[in-house]
């Protein structure tokens, strides 16, 4: 509830001026605790996850099968969240699990989101039939149900790292694309733009060092919004089995493997799931937030 | 089209994937003949765009019963959570959305808030899961998965998977609904509306809610698209008979004349749900019929 009271009207952050003023540091420091903790404490765990869990997140033990989160009968104090299956500490592997995510969603992002606004860049700037073919074209990515298209991607290509990016580049492409193309229609008409026409430079030359930077605050916003989503995507595909294939610990495959023993060992699905959702909540505020700062008018993403 | 085309036979040869490791070459060659793999790629795409046009799939490389009769039923199932699923966001969003645009600021908002940005944050897989496990294993009153014997006897069977389809699209509708709203309900015909004296109701739920509504239909579209990769999960979770189940069962098993028959339907479904948007606009917002290009 607090971090809900915490946030701030977007339309009041827009109108009143004095809030405009305080800078983003004074923002940041109102940001809520909550989500910026588990946000920071997710990109620590994936960056140095393998030297933060006391036990080998896959090391056997089938002795150790089943065990119970700690605080509960039978609960062993050295797997806190209980153990597996095959007797891995589930803890350990949610830690090591952040890392997949993480990779993926960066990649993914950073792919999808310069992709997406070279294209809509070039789409908005030259117009015309140019223009609707890539919007036509973006529209329908978007309208492709994701999971189809990264199911059919599994059966070309196979499961892996790769596979996962690639599906969610083709839906953040467009995602980016369409933003950026009609942030740029009305950047475009701007005094400045004609001036350096003016002056000589080039399209390029326009397009890259004129009309872009006017429109990278948005494609800030869109980035920290979709986090959230991109997270999700990764964890659904690997829950299907679609994702960064085992050893490797992911949440989604996690999840997936205490399917089978729900009606006994509910904490295997439990808890990574937990992470999922909490890395992703906090995510989306903390987008929220950003946008309400930096771009109050694209409160319809 | 192409797309699809080269998507299905880039992904290796079907004959050595159904075929046991084992296999002579002369068993390899028999299915390649049975299933078209053994002529040329230009013939096998003739073939398969004169299959498309004619609406025959084809035989299942698995089952070898005509696809068509395979999805039949799945599809019927799958459409059936669907339908009971946008029943059940259609009946929460708007009343919820509604409220907390109008009680902005107060408890029900925040409640409603919350409500939403769990439901955007938690993934599907893992709250069925968690249902699951509370409902029908913990406390025994919902089976776990399946479609039931039929019937009404079924109804307890889609309670589950309904609640877990719905929720992400409920969670935005709700957040759209009311981010839509608040803008709408500071616009001038507004104001008007209550100078002239209309009652709260007529105002909020006819004046307001019908241009609030514009914004959304916009997203309609793509939330088609959304639907369907939920079902996907939502059938795995729950064992649920339909296409979506379906479809992971033969992206697992490489039967290609059934991923290209799913995937050719999920496309139609797609561009024609955005082209019943298109009309709809029109009809909600006529100021669209005169002023078409772009939205």
């Amino acid at each position: 509830m607090a971090i809900i009271e915490a946030k701030t009207e977007p339309d009041e952050a827009a109108r009143t001026p004095t809030r405009r003023r305080r800078g983003l540091w004074a923002s940041i420091r109102r940001a809520p605790v909550i989500p910026l903790t588990i946000v920071v404490l997710f990109v620590v765990v994936s960056l140095f996850g393998e030297w933060l869990t006391f036990v080998p997140a896959n090391e056997q033990n089938l002795r150790l099968r089943f065990l119970p989160p700690a605080w509960l009968d039978g609960g062993d104090p050295r797997f806190l969240l209980g153990t597996d299956n095959l007797g891995r500490d589930v803890l350990s592997r949610i830690i090591v699990g952040a890392n997949a995510s993480f990779v993926v969603t960066m990649s993914a992002l950073a792919f999808g989101s310069a992709l997406g606004s070279v294209i809509g860049l070039t789409s908005g700037y030259f117009g015309g039939r140019l223009d609707s073919f890539i919007m036509r074209m973006a529209d329908g990515m978007m309208a492709f149900p994701l999971v189809l298209a990264a199911l059919l991607l599994v059966a070309v290509i196979g499961p892996g790292i790769y596979t996962v990016v690639i599906a969610a580049s083709l839906i953040l492409w467009a995602r980016f694309a369409r933003l950026i193309r009609s942030e740029v229609l009305s950047v475009r008409e701007r005094d400045f733009v004609k001036l350096a026409r003016i002056a000589g430079a080039s399209d390029l030359r326009i397009m890259f060092i004129h009309i872009l930077p006017n429109v990278l605050n948005s494609v800030v916003v869109l980035l920290t919004l979709q986090l959230g989503f991109v997270i999700i995507v990764e964890a659904t595909l690997s829950f299907l089995g679609a994702g960064v294939p085992p050893p490797t610990p992911t949440w989604g495959q996690m999840v997936a493997s205490g399917r089978t023993y729900i009606d006994t060992a509910w904490w295997i699905s439990l808890f990574p799931g937990l992470a999922i959702a909490g890395v992703v909540l906090s995510f989306n505020l903390l987008g929220d937030r950003l946008r309400d700062y930096l771009d109050p008018k694209l409160r319809q993403l | 089209m192409v797309v699809l085309f080269i998507a299905t036979r880039a992904a290796g040869d079907p004959a050595v994937l159904i075929l046991p490791s084992d296999a002579t070459p002369e068993m390899i060659q028999s299915v390649r003949e049975r299933i078209g793999t053994d002529r040329s790629y230009i013939e096998q795409f003739w073939v398969f765009l004169r299959d498309m046009a004619t609406l025959n799939f084809g035989r299942s490389i698995v089952y070898r019963e005509p696809v068509l009769d395979l999805m039949g039923g799945r599809v019927a199932n799958s459409l059936k959570l669907q339908a009971a699923s946008l029943v059940l966001i259609l009946a929460t969003a708007f009343p919820l959305g509604v409220l907390a645009a109008y009680k902005r600021g107060k408890f029900p908002d925040h409640v409603v808030r919350l409500l939403a940005a769990v439901g955007q944050a938690a993934p599907s897989f893992w709250v069925g899961l968690l249902l699951m496990a509370l409902f029908s294993v913990k406390l025994g009153w919902l089976p776990a998965g399946g479609m039931g014997p039929g019937g009404l006897e079924s109804i307890p069977y889609f309670v589950l998977p309904t609640i877990t389809t719905s929720l992400l699209l409920f969670a935005s509708l709700t957040r759209l609904l009311r981010s839509s709203m608040l803008e709408t309900l500071d616009a001038e015909f507004v104001k008007l509306a209550r100078a002239k004296g209309l009652s709260e109701a007529k105002v909020v739920w006819v004046h307001v809610l019908r241009n609030a509504l514009l914004p959304i239909m916009t997203f309609m579209a793509i939330w088609i698209g959304t639907a369907v990769s939920g079902s996907v999960v939502v059938e795995v979770v729950f064992d649920w008979p339909g296409i979506g189940a379906m479809f992971v069962d033969s992206i697992g098993t490489r039967d290609f004349p059934m991923i290209q028959a799913i995937v050719g339907l999920v496309a139609v479904t797609v561009l024609l749900a955005n082209l019943i948007v298109d009309l709809l606009y029109g009809v909600v917002d006529p100021r669209v019929r005169i002023a078409t290009p772009g939205h």
